[in-house]
Formats: structure tokens, sequence, C-alpha cells
């Protein structure tokens, strides 16, 4: 919705200029918009949007980053222009992130008109991963973190398994949209559990090996990145923005925690006896 | 002892490889983040066995020198610094202690061990974890003050 006081005499008088400066802000919200979804640091959020506004001719823009919304306010022939988008993180798409500022250093240099900029931007698509090599390169992962954590090779075979299996079962329950406490609850429990029969029943993994193999079987079940960029946003003064972010990975901390606690008590009681 | 650097620091780039791929981090920067995860993980384990320095002071000297590098590296790339940054500091999350944290919170409720024995456990993993991820934020989130405070970050 775009909020602006003009009579409606001014309006037609300015017709074709009000519907460009129009189209102008609303690209520039969409680039706001994006690059909030694909969980860019709120400095980088608002910078960028201020330097390809700028490339294009508005050098007055102010972009207001908050909790689930981005306002970007724009001076224009007809005055102020503002306009108010909900934007949340939607994943982690760096691909697209990388996108957006190549773009913007490119129309800072001037090698791009605006029509050419929307665009590329417009056609911008997060990349598909396959799913299985996913798996494979989380549960190589996995078996990575088993030795680093001082365990033996039998414990690096047992996360490779896990991880691949817990990361399939993640893929999977993305396709259903089912909201991220639950997921990261979910793969809290399975993982433990999948983690613990795989060591017990086909590595006969002993007691601290054991253990190394439930720790390393729910390790990629961390927020990292809500976390980095809370920590970020925290450090650059967007505290709002930081508080949001660090609640987000505090309630998928949680998450795991309370599926990782439930999947213990379906194991045999004080086996992680030191 | 030198086999066990290089093998440790070359299994280090898997998971920050990995989950570069995760966060979706275009095919041509993944060799930076694998070698970002492993200049961490190398790093800290000089600090922590050749210089002694403890294990929360050695993650917040290697996660600053990684930063450092990649303030260097990433606008010749021209792409910003977090595609690289946070893939790079997976290999040292704290998971071990935070499991450890877990396990001695369900002990203590349960009563099953001994009561302060696992107080004392769930206060210095915690501890211990919360101080390792604040070090690892704190790394990444303090170098580009000092360089970026007029200037744009790409």
């Amino acid at each position: 919705m775009i909020f602006r006081k003009t009579s409606l005499r001014k309006f037609y008088e300015f017709g074709d200029l009000y519907s460009e400066e129009q189209q102008s802000l609303e690209l520039f919200s969409d680039v706001a918009v994006s690059l909030m979804a694909s969980s860019a640091e709120t400095r980088l959020v608002v910078q960028t949007t201020e330097r390809i506004a700028r490339a294009f001719g508005y050098p007055d823009v102010q972009v207001i980053v908050a909790a689930g919304m981005v306002c970007i306010s724009v001076k224009t022939s007809g005055g102020y222009q503002s306009l108010t988008r909900r934007g949340a993180p939607h994943g982690i798409q760096m691909d697209v992130l990388a996108e957006i500022t190549g773009l913007c250093l490119e129309a800072e240099q001037g090698q791009m008109s605006q029509a050419a900029f929307q665009d590329r931007f417009r056609s911008i698509r997060t990349r598909e991963i396959n799913p299985l090599a996913l798996c494979f390169m989380i549960g190589l992962a996995t078996m990575a973190f088993g030795y680093l954590n001082d365990g033996s090779l039998l414990v690096g075979a047992s996360g490779f398994l896990a991880g691949f299996v817990t990361m399939g079962v993640r893929v999977l329950l993305q396709k259903y949209a089912l909201f991220p406490a639950f997921v990261f609850g979910f793969l809290g429990f399975f993982g433990t559990l999948i983690s613990y029969a795989f060591g017990v029943y086909i590595f006969h993994l002993h007691q601290a090996d054991l253990v190394i193999s439930l720790v390393i079987g729910v390790l990629l079940l961390v927020p990292g990145f809500p976390f980095v960029n809370g920590v970020l946003d925290l450090f650059k003064g967007y505290y709002s923005m930081a508080i949001n972010r660090l609640l987000i990975t505090t309630i998928l901390l949680t998450a795991v925690s309370l599926g990782i606690t439930a999947a213990l008590y379906f194991l045999p009681q004080g086996f992680w006896e030191r | 002892m030198f086999a066990d650097y290089v093998l440790k620091t070359l299994l280090a780039t898997l998971p920050s490889a990995a989950f570069a791929l995760l966060f979706h981090v275009p095919p041509r920067y993944l060799g930076w983040c694998a070698a970002g995860g492993a200049f961490t993980w190398c790093s800290r384990m000089i600090l922590i066995r050749e210089f002694s320095l403890g294990i929360v002071t050695a993650t917040f000297l290697s996660v600053t020198m990684m930063s450092l590098a990649f303030i260097a590296i990433a606008p010749r790339l021209r792409v910003p610094r977090p595609l690289f940054t946070v893939a790079s500091i997976i290999p040292i999350i704290p998971g071990r202690n935070a499991y450890m944290t877990l396990l001695s919170a369900i002990q203590i409720y349960d009563g099953t061990g001994s009561r302060l024995q696992e107080i004392e456990s769930f206060c210095f993993n915690g501890i211990t974890t919360g101080a390792i991820m604040l070090a690892m934020g704190a790394g990444i989130a303090l170098p580009p003050l000092f360089f970026y405070r007029k200037r744009p970050v790409v």
C-alpha cells in the first residue's frame, strides 16, 4: 500500500511520473523483502536497498527494518513516498543474496538501466539442490564431526548413516511446510533415536563412543544462521531485529532440546553415565 | 601429531562445505567456505595445543582471524561476507558441551546420579557452551565494525 498525500488534480498532472516513481518504490521494496527472505543481516538489507535506490536516481532514501516488516521512504517529485511491506526470513538463500549484491554493484557502476535491473531481479530464483546429494554431504559432515569430537572410525560410520537419514527426514518434512519449531523438535527426537539404533544395533559402540554418536547425530540441527545474524544485528545497533533473531534461535534450540529429552526417555536409563 | 593436525584440518572442510550447500551458497564459493572451516578449526587447535590458550579465548581469536581474512577476500569476490563466515564456524560448534548440559539437566531432574556432581557438570558445560557461542558471534561481528564504519560492506 502506498501512503501519499496528493490532490486528485496533482495526480492527473503528474500521472506518468507518479506511476514511474511508484514502480521504482515497489521495486526497491521487493529488493528489501527478497533480502530479508533470504536471511540477510539487517545492515546488508538496509545498505543494499539504499545503494540500489541511489544508483537509480533517488538520493534521499531511507530503509527501516523491524521484526516482520520493511518500510521504505523515498523522496520523489511529489514529496516523500513510503511503502511498508511484510518481510520475514524464509529459509536461507545465499545464492539470492549473492545475485542481488552483484546486481547492486552493476547498477552502481551504471552498467544497467532500471528496466534491465528489474528484469534480472525478477528472474532470480533460488537454486534447487539435489536432495540425495544434500543428504550425502550432510552425512559426510556428520562423519567428520565424529572424528573431530575424538570419536573412532565406527562413530564416523554411525554418524554418516544417522546424518544421512535425519537429513532425509528433514528434506521430507520441509516439503510439507510445517512450522520450524515442530520440524526441529521432531528431528531432535528422531535423530537421537536413529543415532542410538545405529550405534547400538549395527556398530555395537561402547559407552563413550555412543554419546559422541548421539551428539553428532543432531548437530545438523544447530540454527547457526539466525544466531550469527542475531549477534551481528546486536553489534550493529539493530536491537529489535537482533532480539527477534535470537528469540528464533532460542525457540529452535529449545525445540531440539525437548525432542532430544523426549527421545532419551525411550532409551535405557543412564546409558550415558560417564 | 602433525598427521593429526592435517587429518583434522582436512576433515573440518566437510561440515563447512556441507552446511554451505544447505545454506544455498553458490557452488563456485563452496571451496572458500571449506577453506574457512579448515582455517578456523586448525587455528583454534594450534592456539589450544601450542599456545595453551583456553577454548573460549582460542575460539574468539580463531574466528576473529577468519573474519578478518574474509574482510579482505569477500570484496574481491564481490559477495557479502556471511556467505563464508557462517559456514566457516560450523566445525567448531560446541555440540558436545551442549549435549552434556542437557544430559546433566535430565539427571538433575530425575535424581538418578550424584546430584551435586550433575549440578557442577550442568553449570560447567552450560557456561562453556554459552561462552564459546558468544566468542564465535563476537569473533564474526567485531572485526568488521572497525573496517566498515563509513563505507559499504561489499
